[in-house]
């Protein structure tokens, strides 16, 4: 991996990332989109539109099933842009008749799961503050962070895949897209860090310093995380070695933070120059 | 750590600041966010200064949180919604509490 740096006169940022971080980092972007219910939030470009079937799912373009976005392939809700008013009412009306089944009527319920709370927090912790903050801005939130978590998904796999492992290949990102990039960066690591159980900031030091002591070793390609990892490793253990999947997480924690930090400091120093008087 | 103010008293002194306005944006510190993206978003959200923005990121990391805005129910629970979309822990209150 190398860092984001500012690239074309400053409308672009360019990191560069070797096929299997690549396709890590892609898996793991799919996976906090499914967590947010992402299926249900892609609005389906024109060129993906044409078979909605089965078959779709065996597409050969994706490599060994890493790289497919989940939310893609289920294809059971009809595309929102091409919903009439009606429609999108009634399914709203449904959606709160459901979502009233196991939480009061007319409220949003928090999410169960505790990464995906953190990535829409409570507001406030006067329950009727918060409840009326999640009707408000739930589907917007969840949209956002759906759509930039695609992005980033997709200029991930922007470039051919390389034979060799070890090949950097540039990322380019559009001035534009900086902050949302930056931004899926972010949510990626907040939902590792809930699985791996990261409460402190000593936690996360640990973590790093337990990641970074494998590399010294076998580099950081060597880590395979055969399952999925959005299943993987209850609670962390920090500071202790780690092995298997919590490795695998914990090594996709830093490589996200080494590119969010990167691409934080590039965006910082334009804001910067901008603000400046001329 | 927060040797000012009295244990128990400390949104209270926090939030002195914000006298006549009914409610404020906390940014609470997490241990996954890094300081520069904390420093951005003061910066580029907020339009604080380099100075300012550094100081309330500190404030963050080493007493828990910082209020970040005051104002209107309608404006905090803004710059809340902004806060989340950036990705940072933030709560709104009313003044005082």
């Amino acid at each position: 991996m190398r860092q984001f740096e500012i690239a074309d006169a400053g409308t672009a940022f360019v990191a560069a990332l070797s096929t299997p971080e690549r396709l890590v980092l892609a898996q793991v972007t799919g996976d906090v989109v499914e967590l947010l219910g992402g299926e249900d939030l892609v609005e389906v470009e024109p060129e993906q539109d044409e078979t909605p079937d089965e078959t779709a799912g065996e597409d050969e373009g994706a490599e060994d099933g890493a790289a497919q976005d989940p939310g893609l392939q289920e294809g059971d809700t009809q595309p929102a842009a091409e919903q009439t008013e009606a429609e999108a009412e009634s399914e709203a009306q449904l959606r709160q008749l459901l979502a009233g089944i196991d939480a009061d009527a007319d409220v949003v319920a928090a999410p169960a799961d505790p990464a995906v709370r953190r990535l829409l927090p409570d507001a406030s912790d006067d329950p009727e503050v918060a409840h009326e903050f999640r009707r408000l801005t739930d589907e917007d939130l969840r949209q956002r962070k759906v759509d930039r978590l695609l992005l980033f998904a997709e200029l991930l796999l922007e470039a051919s895949p390389s034979a060799d492992e070890d090949e950097q290949l540039p990322m380019v990102v559009a001035r534009d897209d900086g902050p949302e990039v930056a931004g899926a960066l972010g949510d990626v690591r907040q939902v590792i860090g809930s699985r791996l159980g990261l409460r402190t900031d000593a936690d996360t030091d640990a973590l790093y310093r337990s990641v970074s002591a494998t590399w010294e070793d076998d580099g950081p390609e060597d880590v395979d995380g055969d399952d999925a990892p959005g299943q993987a490793a209850g609670r962390g253990h920090a500071g202790e070695a780690l092995s298997g999947p919590e490795l695998f997480l914990g090594s996709v924690f830093l490589l996200a933070g080494y590119l969010q930090e990167s691409l934080t400091d590039c965006l910082l120093e334009q804001h910067r120059r901008a603000g400046r008087p001329s | 750590m927060n040797v000012k103010t009295i244990p128990g008293q400390e949104e209270r002194q926090d939030t002195s600041a914000s006298v006549g306005e009914p409610w404020v944006t906390l940014v609470w510190n997490d241990p996954v966010t890094t300081m520069n993206y904390v420093v951005y978003v003061f910066e580029s959200y907020f339009g604080f200064s380099e100075r300012h923005a550094h100081r309330l990121m500190m404030q963050v990391h080493s007493e828990g949180k910082a209020v970040v805005s005051t104002g209107g129910r309608e404006k905090v629970e803004m710059d809340v919604q902004a806060m989340h979309s950036f990705g940072l822990w933030a709560t709104m209150q009313r003044s005082g509490e």
